[in-house]
């Protein structure tokens, strides 16, 4: 059977169930948000570990293929059904209790996690968050031009640097994407320059600079088992989206379409997904002028519908034939049928 | 200055298609059409080939310039080092849905649970879109009641056309209609004492672009479909634009329902494949026979394949000029209700070109 | 849909990381989400609505003149 990690507002999954349907294969689509998951029974030695979910009965021995997309087991048992009743009277030593169970269940939701995957994935949970100076210094090593890449924690060190360089700034892990009721807040990648110092202090958390590159285009390239999708975007012509072209522009969209990256490219970057065990995710790269490319990050939950749509790739339909080979290799044509207690 | 060993890059989103007289660039990303003469059309596909300098070999300096800076200023493409590195866009088509789209004709006698049954077998079809016909005054009530409880898995909007009544809270129950069916993105009222468009600042704005459209036209039975002018032409994004290269752009996973509960292609055209009465959708979706027209394109139908139009066009295989069958016996005329004239570029009125008096008179004696 | 207004917060001198100076922000519209979409047990997902950009029918003469 083949199993999704999800979240239920995510149109990406949307269309690769779509296409399992078309192909006649079950699959069984487990959101964050779901409230009704529960362990059934768990008996390591016999190797029997069985979820319910959603009133399904799954023995995690018939999962045959995996795509991790979003959430995760961690994220629904945490949210365990029923509420834990920690006694009243302790005092001090009540909040490290409910870190404590917190633990317990986790510890048991990523075992979980690891078990359901086990080698038979697209994408997983336990690479959901790269570190994006690994990377970049990954990518240094295999060949690949980066930015000049600093953290500064000084405004002369700071002041030093943007002398010589015009330098953009950006988050180390992720950047800002906050909701709360009523008002969205969010950062991007953002220039520095002389006029952005003022309300710098002398000394601050230590930050990531790059320097700019004077891009002539921005590819987005969809990695799936030994075979890239790649996208070009003409970004550079739009001053709203020259520094990060998530800052759409909707009256005037960047214009965006098929791409082919160059085979000594392509190399490199099959070497650092293997380096850190992928075997999808979407990097972001940049040509310059003289043509050179530079590696930037690579998304491992890959948002591939953006590059899928305006190059009319089809890959949701790629990532369901994907998972159907999985389970094909996995059972060898033999797979159990799910069925609702 | 050109530097003339450059490349013209035209986007590939942007597609060139060559009619007998005018070709049409359509960038089918911005959405927008440009008709050219269709000499350009070999100036094109050498542009996507050839350097700047090479071209300039066969077309005049001027003739080049002139192109270089259509393309530029309508963004259409831009001047680059290389070309091989932007490969052509597929224009391959794949749906996942066994139904894409349907239309019922409803009276004000119609019988709501079989239109409730109907509407269920359409979403366990996967079908995504509804338009809802109505020739004459409906109860509205009985659309309420129609979509009252309904939950379903599969659409995407339903558009409903109904006669216009002179009542003064039409306009508020339409609203309100659409207010508690989200699933009802459009309404178009015809028959109307005015052309105007309702949006609701107030209702509508989040959802997008939920609109009630009055239109003076008088829309009497299904024999008023078919219209085929320029603006009815659409210009659809790169997945649209591949479902019109490879299928019919009309036809292709439609299902329709007549006010007789006929289930046909489309309800303007004669042959019946089952009613609902004895035959479920399914059923009828299953039968190669019923699917016969949808493979037929704009590339097989005379005349219409040398048209620079095909792609945008809507095609209709209900009302043709009734001259040309192929070899599997399927009407492969152009639209009777299009007056495009692709070997001179110019647009009449259909209805008074004397050459299809005959096929109008065979429709009115029907 | 209507583009909402972007604004940066503006902050007083701080030992922020400097990308922490660039918060944008702008107001959501407090929308239910059955208005946009609904929940679908074909996918197990929500489906959201969407005007469709293709004419079912052209019973509709497009070729007439709206005074919007």
């Amino acid at each position: 059977m083949i199993f999704i990690f999800s979240s239920k507002d995510d149109f990406t999954t949307n269309k690769v169930c779509d296409w399992l349907r078309y192909y006649e294969h079950q699959y069984i689509r487990l959101n964050k948000e779901t409230q009704n998951v529960r362990i059934e029974e768990f008996d390591l030695g016999n190797d029997l570990i069985i979820l319910n979910i959603e009133g399904y009965k799954i023995n995690i021995k018939d999962i045959t293929a995996v795509w991790f997309r979003r959430g995760g087991l961690s994220d629904v048992l945490s949210e365990w059904n029923d509420p834990i009743h920690i006694p009243k009277n302790l005092g001090i030593i009540q909040n490290i209790l409910s870190h404590k169970i917190k633990n317990e269940i986790n510890q048991l939701a990523l075992f979980i996690q690891f078990k359901i995957e086990n080698g038979k994935n697209i994408g997983s949970y336990f690479n959901k968050g790269l570190n994006k100076l690994k990377m970049l210094d990954l990518a240094k090593n295999e060949g690949f031009k980066i930015p000049d890449t600093f953290i500064v924690s000084k405004l002369d060190e700071l002041e030093s640097i943007l002398s010589k360089n015009e330098v953009v700034t950006k988050a180390i892990s992720d950047g800002l994407y906050e909701f709360t009721d009523d008002t969205a807040y969010y950062t991007y990648t953002e220039e520095i320059n002389n006029s952005t110092l003022d309300t710098f202090s002398d000394s601050f958390t230590p930050s990531l600079l790059q320097s700019k590159i004077q891009k002539k285009i921005e590819i987005r390239s969809f990695y799936l088992v030994d075979r890239f999708y790649s996208m070009a975007i003409f970004s550079q012509k739009n001053k709203k989206t020259s520094t990060d072209y998530r800052k759409y522009d909707s009256e005037i969209p960047n214009r965006m379409i098929p791409y082919e990256l160059p085979s000594n490219i392509e190399d490199m970057l099959i070497r650092i997904y293997e380096k850190v065990g992928l075997n999808t995710g979407s990097a972001d790269i940049i040509v310059d002028e003289e043509n050179n490319f530079y590696f930037l990050e690579i998304n491992p939950v890959g948002q591939f519908t953006m590059t899928s749509t305006p190059c009319n790739y089809y890959l949701e339909k790629e990532v369901a034939l994907e998972l159907i080979r999985i389970k094909n290799e996995t059972t060898k044509g033999k797979d159990p049928k799910i069925k609702k207690e | 200055m050109i530097d003339t060993k450059r490349y013209l890059l035209i986007y590939t989103d942007v597609i060139s298609v060559l009619g007998a007289k005018n070709m049409l660039l359509m960038d089918t990303s911005r959405k927008n059409i440009y008709s050219l003469p269709c000499s350009y059309f070999s100036l094109i596909e050498d542009f996507r080939k050839k350097t700047i300098e090479v071209i300039k070999e066969t077309y005049s300096e001027s003739e080049t310039t002139a192109f270089i800076n259509f393309i530029i200023e309508n963004d259409l493409g831009e001047l680059t080092d290389s070309l091989h590195e932007f490969p052509k866009i597929s224009s391959n088509f794949y749906s996942t849905e066994k139904i894409n789209n349907s239309i019922i004709e409803i009276h004000k006698d119609s019988d709501i649970n079989s239109l409730k049954k109907i509407i269920q077998q359409l979403d366990d079809l996967d079908c995504r879109f509804i338009e809802i016909r109505s020739y004459s005054i409906m109860n509205l009530a009985l659309i309420f009641e129609l979509f009252e409880n309904f939950k379903c898995n599969s659409l995407r909007g339903i558009t409903l056309l109904l006669q216009y009544e002179d009542c003064s809270d039409f306009t508020k129950k339409l609203k309100s209609l659409m207010f508690k069916f989200p699933i009802i993105t459009k309404i178009y009222i015809h028959s109307s004492i005015e052309n105007k468009i309702v949006k609701d600042e107030e209702l509508f704005t989040n959802i997008g672009t939920r609109i009630i459209i009055f239109t003076t036209q008088k829309i009497h039975s299904n024999k008023c479909c078919g219209i085929i002018n320029e603006k009815s032409l659409v210009i659809r994004d790169i997945y649209g634009t591949s479902e019109n290269i490879n299928f019919n752009s009309c036809l292709y996973k439609k299902i329709s329902i007549d006010v007789n509960g006929e289930i046909k292609n489309c309800p303007s055209m004669s042959k019946s494949y089952g009613n609902i009465k004895s035959n479920s959708l399914k059923e009828i979706t299953a039968n190669t026979s019923f699917k016969k027209y949808w493979n037929i394109n704009k590339d097989q139908i005379n005349i219409c394949q040398d048209c620079e139009f095909r792609y945008i066009c809507t095609d209709c295989r209900a009302y043709t000029e009734r001259t040309h069958i192929n070899k599997q016996g399927l009407d492969i005329s152009k639209p009777l209700k299009c007056g495009y004239d692709p070997y001179t570029g110019k647009w009449e009125e259909w209805s008074k070109n004397p050459l299809k008096a005959k096929a109008i008179k065979a429709y009115e004696n029907n | 849909m209507k583009q909402p207004k972007v604004k940066t917060l503006k902050l007083k001198k701080n030992n922020l990381p400097l990308f922490l100076n660039f918060i944008l922000y702008n107001e959501i519209d407090s929308v239910d989400e059955s208005v946009y979409s609904y929940p679908s047990k074909r996918v197990n997902g929500r489906e959201y609505y969407v005007n469709n950009d293709k004419h079912i029918s052209t019973i509709i003469n497009y070729d007439i003149k709206f005074d919007d």
